[in-house]
């Protein structure tokens, strides 16, 4: 079961402050939710946004599944988005993805069997002057190459 | 004000869209989003026509060398749903424009590329608006030759709805409904994109009252009835109008039958009573129509002609004083079946009338009734007549206590609820007039079968007072001529012949209409039935059978306060 | 000669630390919001309106205009600050907040005393928490200095700014998805009208601006419209941020007037394309402006005037450069499935057409495509274009119908064999609609 803890709840009532209606709150509120669920949003951690907003489920879910930001499913300790759009491209984004598909054994969209890494594909991140581009989970970084990627996975393995 | 649609003027009042001035003057602008009783979304772009408003000079609007106004059109053609008219402006449909056609046809090769296309198993064939548009508005073919995308099918979202995601196209006007309607957000789009499409929560039911309007209101074949799914094409049915008698809101509603058997009832429009909706409750009320029926008359049990059953009723009610007789009305029947009933046995003496109460709950925001009987009214404008009625707890203890008798039911069950079996063994005789089998018609020494709702025709006065006409959907076995006018036909009862095997009717039940058992020659319809007591009754003096039409008439406000007394 | 020569940067300045309040006010930093709370409402209005600034969000609609679109009154308005930079080839507005956050939050306080604002909303997209976190601190700085909040600068204004995280969704930056997004909606693109100056957020008025356009806000109440409206193009004057990505040497944001030719930008300013190769095309404002070819290059400034010219637009001032190595099919492909995806799902010609177009350009892409796909294309295009809500349709029709117009040998150089024998052939199997 989910439930939100006592801070959590108290950033909620501040997010709620914020604007005039309290509908108006539930991207907020599913931020906090996805981050206190390990950064992913499961069914339970959805039905609780709306028991604090006092919005009907099916809403909430209408709300979240439009995003791509929030996960609807687990994903690993380390989640990679490499931007895949058209300035990136244009810097070799389709050879880092083959070349991370290769070194983490991975198609799109999956996550290793040891749960570190999940490795996905997104659309235009603003870092067209520093392509190609990934994130992995909120942070950013740029200008890759399959080198640069080894180094950070070999970083973030340890 | 004064607008132009094709070429043509209309005059028009306040500030309606160019879509409701289409519909009012008939002028067909397609559409799938739009629907009278919800918000707009625009979102089909089915209805796209091209508009324009007249030019203002300084001297007022600009007129072109041939003294007619320069009109400015919109540079794209825009949504005739949520575009409002304005003086002067103009419209140009499919009918006068290529630009609109083409849209048309664009949206509709769209709509198609990703939709099944698999009206020969869809039940909304044949009603289907998404059928009706492309074949009127439509391409002839479609230029798509990938796969279309793969979405949930055959999925529960609740008691009664059936959703197929890849029949869906989006117009969310089931969501728009259980939000703005129902009051019931149970329903939302998932995804984004042309990957979306509607849902419920995880593990929750699409299941508040009114949850079958989305069915009638899908524009395609996406949402469909659970108890209605494949069992038959809706060109095989005929539709009859009338009301539901499920409550005293009295919806209007149309009666589908095939082969005599009442298969679904949907809402029919009637701004004043129901809009466009009813409650799952009365649309899901008609298997007791098709089943589980008394058919013939019979007297302990024994199957008797309807000769021997009026010979029986009156040897019964003759066998004790008329002031030992109490005689139960019913709010299920007509008023002319009430009306005749209580004709009946005043004259013959009886003085013990008796009605039930059946309120439950309370009214809810949109339709449902506490007062679970359709007819409560029609019985408040008998009551003069009647010399007033007694409860049913009055009636309880005047049995009990020997003062009545002979016991006579009409359309009521009495043991099923307010009378027990020491009540019976108290009573020298019980009469059932009754539809269908229950605790008092096993119980009865004579039992006479009852025409239902949907097999006559007659008048139900609403809580609002709003006096309305059941009509006969199915035929019963020795149908009176004047019913037999009304009938809904069919395409098959009127082109089948006696060896179309699938057209034989089936569920024939041999009962007659209350007044018809009781007034033996007096009354060939029930219209006549209707002029008498139209005389007799203040409140119906000035009420004409002809105007009440499929659409009812509220009656004077007068009568009002006597309909809502308990 | 050059024209950044004796140019004087004034949205991304060379100073370091600029984010901080104190290196902000040294240097000039909220004189344009005291100047504005010394003049009337209407004065402020009409002092952009004289600047000649022109939205920056893509559209370039003329900003004081907007402005006084706003009804007066004690009604309620809203203001929603567009940092949801989603365009792909747009990196600009994440500079502002990075390196000069006053003056995007100057810019903001100022536009919400001229419109009598109470409340304003920075909607920026949930992958840039970095910036956001940085535009939470410079904002607290700015309230604890009195600049935001209540009774501000002692003359009686107050506004709050409140930050928005958005979630991943390109469609939030259409200003009326945006505004439904904000308020916990789906993000549909609402029906215009009504326009947000009547209807906005939660029903009332609403402005809504990018991020560089309330940047120069800022700078034209301090320095003055007629200092702005000298710069760079007369018709579509100021300070913009190009940002130039692709096969440049030198890729990033570089801040200089509009109306700069193309080619200065490409050669000089990012220092030309990469490797010495040669330039293929060209798409001068973000992903949804029609693609150019040299020849139009050369001749290309990029101002309103200029790239109309050319038979494109401003957009975002994104511009993406693509050497003769470009494989443009696959390049078209990447766009189309970004449409696709990004397409919010509500019109039946933008939901049903984005994926379309992506399926027939993937047929190019694969070798496998005919000549009536080529057709095909042009009449999808046709079919999307100004028949939906929003112009996510328009944006994602004209890449596909400029791309292959313009670079039509290379896209028949991708068609099947038998289909490159000519027209005769697929005339006859076209079956028009
Ligand atoms: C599909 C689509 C996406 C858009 N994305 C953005 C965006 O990310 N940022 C932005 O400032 N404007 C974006 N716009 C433009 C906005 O709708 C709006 O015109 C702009 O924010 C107005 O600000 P301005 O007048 O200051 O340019 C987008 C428009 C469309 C149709
Ligand atoms: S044009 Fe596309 S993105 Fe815009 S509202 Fe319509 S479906 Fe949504
Ligand atoms: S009916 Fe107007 S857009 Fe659907």
């Amino acid at each position: 079961m989910f439930s939100f803890t006592e801070e959590n709840l108290r950033l909620i009532e501040a997010e709620k402050k914020k604007y005039p209606t309290v509908e108006s709150a539930v991207m907020p509120v599913l931020w906090i939710a996805q981050q206190q669920n390990g950064n992913w949003l499961s069914e339970e951690a959805i039905q609780a946004v709306a028991g604090v907003l006092d919005l009907s489920p099916a809403h909430v879910i209408g709300v979240a599944s439009f995003y791509t930001m929030y996960n609807k499913q687990p994903v690993g300790k380390y989640h990679l988005q490499v931007c895949s759009n058209i300035s990136c491209s244009l810097n070799g984004a389709k050879k880092i993805i083959h070349h991370l598909e290769k070194k983490l054994n991975l198609t799109l969209g999956e996550t290793t069997p040891d749960g570190l890494y999940t490795f996905s594909e997104v659309e235009c991140l603003g870092s067209c002057g520093t392509a190609p581009a990934m994130q992995v989970n909120d942070e950013y970084i740029e200008n890759l190459t399959t080198e640069k990627v080894d180094e950070l996975l070999k970083e973030l393995g340890k | 004000m004064k607008v132009i649609i094709d070429q043509i003027e209309h005059e028009v009042d306040g500030k309606p869209t160019i879509l409701e001035v289409a519909s009012k003057v008939g002028v067909e602008i397609p559409h799938f989003c739009y629907h009278p009783g919800l918000s707009i979304s625009g979102n089909c772009r089915m209805c796209l026509v091209e508009a324009g408003t007249p030019k203002m000079g300084p001297n007022g609007v600009e007129l072109d060398a041939d003294g007619k106004p320069v009109i400015l059109w919109m540079p794209k053609p825009t949504t005739a749903c949520s575009t409002q008219m304005s003086e002067g402006m103009q419209v140009k449909t499919h009918k006068t424009s290529k630009v609109v056609e083409e849209a048309q046809k664009g949206v509709l090769e769209f709509i198609l590329i990703n939709h099944p296309l698999d009206c020969p198993i869809c039940d909304q064939a044949g009603e289907c608006p998404l059928q009706e548009n492309t074949f009127q508005y439509g391409p002839e073919g479609s230029r798509f030759e990938f796969e279309k995308n793969s979405k949930p099918k055959r999925v529960e979202l609740g008691p009664n709805v059936m959703f197929d995601a890849e029949r869906c196209i989006n117009c969310t006007r089931c969501v728009r409904f259980s939000e703005e309607v129902a009051k019931a957000p149970q329903l939302t789009v998932i995804n984004r994109g042309d990957r979306n499409y509607i849902a419920t929560f995880p593990g929750m039911e699409l299941d508040n009252p009114y949850s079958m309007n989305v069915i009638d209101i899908c524009p395609v074949g996406a949402l469909t009835s659970k108890h209605f799914r494949f069992k038959a094409r809706v060109w095989e049915m005929s539709e009859t109008d009338s009301i539901c008698t499920g409550c005293s809101a009295g919806c209007n509603v149309k009666v589908w039958v095939k082969n005599n058997e009442v298969l679904r009832v949907t809402p029919r429009e009637n701004p004043t009573v129901n809009q466009w909706w009813m409650c799952d409750q009365g649309r899901l009320g008609f298997t007791e129509l098709n089943e589980n029926r008394v058919s013939g008359p019979s007297f302990k049990g024994q199957a008797i002609t309807w000769e021997e059953a009026a010979a029986k009723l009156s040897d019964l009610t003759g066998s004790v004083p008329a002031e030992e007789i109490a005689v139960i009305v019913s709010p299920f029947a007509t008023l002319e079946d009430n009306f005749a009933v209580i004709s009946h046995f005043k004259a013959a003496g009886v003085t013990s009338f008796v009605r039930f109460d059946h309120t439950a709950g309370s009214d809810d925001h949109l339709l449902i009734k506490a007062d679970k009987s359709p007819n409560q009214a029609a019985l408040t404008l008998l009551e003069k007549k009647a010399g007033g009625f007694l409860t049913g707890k009055a009636l309880a203890s005047a049995i009990t206590s020997g003062k009545l008798r002979v016991l006579v039911s009409v359309q009521e069950n009495p043991f099923g609820g307010e009378l027990t079996s020491d009540h019976r063994s108290a009573l020298k005789a019980v009469i059932s007039f009754s539809t269908n089998l229950n605790e008092t018609t096993s119980s009865a020494d004579l039992v006479l079968p009852a025409a239902t709702h949907a097999e006559t025709l007659g008048t139900f006065i609403n809580a609002k007072g709003i006096l309305q006409k059941v009509r006969p959907a199915k035929i019963l076995k020795h149908q009176n001529r004047s019913l037999m006018r009304e009938t809904g036909l069919s395409r098959w009862d009127k082109h089948a012949w006696k060896y179309d095997k699938w057209a034989q009717p089936t569920h024939v039940t041999d009962a007659k209409p209350v007044w018809e058992i009781l007034s033996g020659e007096e009354y060939k319809s029930a219209e006549q039935v209707f002029s008498r007591l139209a005389k007799e009754l203040p409140a119906l003096n000035s009420v004409s059978w002809s105007e009440i039409g499929t659409g009812g008439i509220q009656l004077e406000p007068a009568s009002k306060p006597e309909t809502v007394k308990p | 000669m050059s024209s950044l020569a004796g140019y004087e940067k004034v949205i991304l300045p060379d100073i370091p630390n600029l984010n901080q309040i104190e290196v902000y006010e040294k240097h000039g930093g909220y004189d344009g919001l005291k100047k504005a709370l010394s003049m009337s409402q209407d004065d402020v209005i009409s002092e952009v309106k004289k600047s000649g600034l022109r939205g920056r969000g893509g559209a370039g609609f003329p900003t004081g205009l907007k402005w006084s679109f706003m009804p007066k009154g004690d009604k309620i308005r809203y203001l929603a600050c567009n940092g949801d930079e989603g365009e792909p080839g747009t990196f600009k507005d994440r500079q502002i907040f990075e390196f000069n956050p006053h003056l995007f939050i100057e810019g903001t306080l100022i536009a919400c005393y001229a419109m009598g604002i109470k409340t304003a909303y920075v909607y920026i997209r949930g992958e840039y928490l970095k910036w956001i976190n940085i535009l939470q601190a410079s904002l607290n700085e700015a309230y604890a200095k009195g600049y935001a909040g209540q009774n501000i600068l002692g003359k009686g204004f107050s506004t709050d700014i409140v930050i928005h995280r958005g979630a991943g969704a390109y469609i939030c930056g259409e200003e009326s998805s945006l505004m439904n997004s904000l308020e916990g909606k789906r993000p549909y693109p609402r029906i215009k009208p009504p326009f947000p100056a009547q209807v906005g957020l939660w029903g009332q008025p609403t402005t809504i601006n990018n991020i560089e356009t309330l940047a120069n806000a800022a700078v034209i109440l301090r320095k003055g419209a007629d200092w702005y409206s000298k710069i760079g193009a007369e018709k579509h004057p100021g300070p913009v941020l190009y940002g130039i990505s692709g096969h440049v040497t030198k890729p990033g944001v570089y801040e200089g007037p509009t109306g700069m030719s193309l080619k200065e930008l490409i050669y000089e300013v990012a220092g030309g394309i990469r490797n010495g190769k040669k330039l293929k095309a060209v798409i001068p404002g973000g992903s949804s402006t029609p693609i150019l070819t040299p020849e139009l290059v050369e001749k290309a400034t990029m101002d309103a005037d200029g790239l109309r010219a050319v038979g494109s637009s401003m957009g975002t001032a994104g511009i993406i450069v693509m050497d003769e190595d470009t494989d443009l099919v696959d390049t078209l492909h990447t766009l189309s499935k970004f449409y696709h995806h990004e397409s919010c799902g509500q019109c039946t010609p933008c939901r049903e057409g984005t994926g379309w177009l992506e399926k027939v350009v993937a047929k190019f892409a694969e070798g496998k495509a005919t000549r009536q796909d080529y057709d095909l294309l042009l009449k999808i295009c046709a079919q999307m274009e100004g028949r939906t809500v929003c112009a996510l349709a328009d944006a994602a029709a004209w890449p596909v119908r400029n791309t292959i117009t313009r670079f039509k040998e290379e896209f028949e150089a991708r068609m099947a064999d038998q289909d490159k024998k000519g027209w005769e052939y697929s005339m006859k199997a076209v079956s028009g609609v």
